[in-house]
């Protein structure tokens, strides 16, 4: 007893040390990026200018190579166009805008390293002479065609360290790897703009280069599905509100009023979160990841909705009923039309023949099993693997294994090995 | 330029920092060696050595040549990684002493789990500074293996760590035992095998650092027992390894120390 009394106030004082870590984004205002004389890229210079480039200034921060791709998102009748350049090293990303200034071709950009905190900064030009006359052609692009150059900085600072890019190739052709993102796009200890499971992850997406996000998927007291992982209301998830416990203790109109995600959001439902895909993003999977353990109709109600909404929008999402345990599996095979109803198993391969499911989706810590993945993918099924994060472990999944799509916190590192493929 | 103390850093000062805070602490740990070495020696001349049973007190142990500890320590890992489950991993702890020569000894110790184990050893010298006060310092090298053939893991992982570190004890006129120690983690190498693909991290690096607070005390007859306090702030914790965080953070992992000094 006397030990523990002088043990308690040493642990008080030094768990009160314990640093919180932040990444928030720097101010990316840039007053000639946003005067009145510019315009908006092109589609199709946008196309043109994707590729795979070499850094000749900056491979401290991004590696040798990197890959630039641009994506948009719809709300609306309007559509944004973002930049992102994946990178190979330090789990690194650049995301913004482009807008021409005079021949000019203007990139406003931040960076983010995500294995720590890495932030900062990132302006960069392709003169005329540089490139637009390149991506302004009908010319394939040859080797250091176009080159981006500018600077990035760190933290709020200006940019005053040099950064340069030369095209070296096109992205990597048939490239049908699907890199699905982790809760829309990361975890909150991934230090994101957006909070985890949020429509605003969703729309963030894209430009992390995912073509699919993993949500997860619990049940509000009175039915309504809301997209959001923890079993219970906790402050790594939202912001402090005086609730707590289950998240299925409180209706949704509890949550929709009083709780806030950690950046701000709310609670998105089931519905909005498809609505958001189907409707402003050009995401293809949806792998819906069922926390709940009662009856699934509800969900394949709305799952039915949405499919049948993203084909009439002219628009193949598939939308997956993800079946992580024997509980959620007895219950989807309990649904009377569950060999139509598209879903994604976890489970054993006879599971997944059982359940009829698209993909098989292994964890990724039983290794390549390529064996197994031929074999789901003689059924004419889809193998996707869960939660790949590990750098080293990426590259060898992409280069050995033969999974047609990887989960992962981090789709930024994925999407590079997939277009950066020789 | 280095960039200023601050944890929001540019990641090429990560990779230069790295080297240079573990030349730095190298050389505060051989200082701080170099200069207590004659302090001790002057004070320890005239200090009576005294009888104590304390497995972490710094103690120069002439009356002990072996001691014995059975207990538990419990790692707790961080939210950023389990998230809403915080895991509390409890490890069997096997502690031996034994004394060598003029305040010489050897320190070994097992942290048993079962699929991952933890084997130590290394030597420590101490000194008394004076009557309350002692000191020692010493290096340990550790081993760790485990092994996870269990649902939805076909993992193994095998790793070699080194633990320099300074003691601090204060001898209380009731004969409780305080023990303040510092000691930086530094992960030689590790190896990970995920079904049949294995990755080898040569790393080499200060990973983090722990401190621990231990008080030790009679407890039965002419038996002592420790409780120690352990907060390790490091980027790799072995006892975690088949969580495969990705974070080059430093995160605050608890450990408790209970133990039952034979």
């Amino acid at each position: 007893m006397r030990s523990a009394l002088h043990i308690a106030p040493f642990l008080l004082l030094l768990t009160a040390c314990q640093k919180e870590y932040e990444a928030p984004l720097p101010n990316t205002s840039w007053d000639l990026f946003s005067s009145t004389g510019t315009t908006p890229v092109d589609t199709r210079a946008q196309g043109r200018m994707e590729g795979v480039y070499a850094v000749a200034q900056g491979a401290d921060l991004v590696g040798d190579e990197v890959v630039v791709k641009w994506s948009s998102t719809q709300v609306g009748m309007d559509t944004t166009y973002h930049v992102s350049i994946f990178c190979g090293t330090n789990i690194a990303y650049l995301s913004g805008e482009g807008r021409y200034l005079d021949s000019t071709l203007l990139l406003n950009m931040y960076w983010r390293t995500l294995a720590n905190t890495g932030t900062g900064l990132c302006r960069l030009t392709i003169t005329y002479g540089g490139g637009v006359r390149a991506l302004w052609s009908n010319e394939p692009l040859g080797a250091d065609s176009v080159r981006i150059t500018g600077a990035y900085g760190i933290d709020a600072d200006l940019p005053d360290r040099p950064f340069t890019l030369h095209y070296r190739r096109p992205l990597a052709q048939a490239n049908d790897l699907v890199v699905l993102a982790h809760r829309c796009g990361g975890r909150n200890s991934d230090l994101l703009p957006a909070s985890e499971n949020s429509l605003e992850m969703i729309r963030l997406a894209p430009r992390l280069g995912a073509t699919g996000v993993e949500m997860d998927v619990r049940l509000t007291s009175d039915g309504v599905p809301v997209i959001y992982h923890d079993e219970t209301l906790n402050d790594r998830t939202i912001r402090p509100c005086g609730l707590f416990g289950p998240i299925g203790n409180y209706s949704y109109a509890q949550l929709n009023g009083l709780v806030r995600l950690i950046n701000g959001e709310r609670i998105p439902t089931l519905r909005e979160a498809l609505a958001a895909v189907v409707n402003e993003t050009p995401l293809a999977y949806v792998w819906m990841d069922i926390k709940l353990t009662g009856s699934l109709e509800v969900i394949r109600n709305i799952q039915r909705e949405y499919i049948t909404q993203a084909q009439s929008s002219g628009r193949d999402v598939h939308i997956l009923i993800g079946l992580p345990a024997q509980e959620q599996l007895s219950n989807f095979l309990a649904l009377p039309d569950h060999a139509n109803a598209p879903s994604l198993c976890e489970l054993e391969i006879s599971d997944v023949q059982a359940a009829n499911s698209e993909v098989w989706a292994p964890r990724w810590t039983l290794g390549l099993q390529n064996a197994e993945v031929a074999q789901v993918h003689g059924q004419g099924r889809k193998a996707f693997v869960w939660t790949l994060d590990q750098p080293d472990y990426v590259q060898e999944f992409m280069q050995a294994g033969n999974f047609d799509g990887i989960l992962s916190n981090y789709p930024t590192l994925i999407a590079y090995h997939a277009y950066a493929r020789p | 330029m280095d960039h200023p103390l601050t944890h929001r850093v540019h990641p090429a000062w990560y990779a230069q920092s790295f080297e240079k805070r573990r030349s730095a602490l190298r050389s505060l740990m051989v200082l701080a060696s170099v200069a207590f070495v004659p302090m001790a020696r002057l004070v320890a001349q005239d200090t009576a050595v005294v009888h104590n049973l304390g497995m972490f007190f710094p103690d120069r142990r002439e009356h002990d040549p072996w001691n014995l500890s059975l207990g538990f320590v419990t790692y707790t890992t961080h939210e950023d990684i389990t998230e809403e489950v915080r895991v509390r991993i409890p490890a069997l702890d096997v502690h031996v002493l034994r004394h060598l020569h003029k305040g010489f000894y050897l320190d070994g110790r097992l942290l048993a789990q079962g699929v991952q184990n933890h084997v130590s050893a290394g030597f420590r010298w101490a000194t008394h500074l004076n009557d309350q006060f002692t000191f020692s310092v010493g290096d340990d090298v550790a081993y760790w293996r485990g092994n996870l053939p269990i649902q939805g893991f076909d993992c193994k992982a095998r790793g070699w760590m080194n633990y320099p570190g300074l003691s601090f004890g204060y001898r209380s006129k009731r004969d409780l035992l305080f023990t303040l120690q510092a000691r930086m983690l530094i992960t030689t190498n590790y190896e990970v095998l995920v079904g049949d693909r294995k990755r080898t991290y040569n790393t080499d690096r200060v990973s983090g650092s722990a401190y621990s607070f231990y008080v030790e005390q009679p407890f039965f007859k002419r038996s002592y027992i420790t409780l120690g306090f352990t907060l390790a702030y490091t980027n790799f914790l072995w006892a975690t390894w088949s969580l495969f965080e990705t974070f080059d953070r430093n995160l605050l992992y608890p450990q408790i120390t209970t133990a039952l000094i034979l």
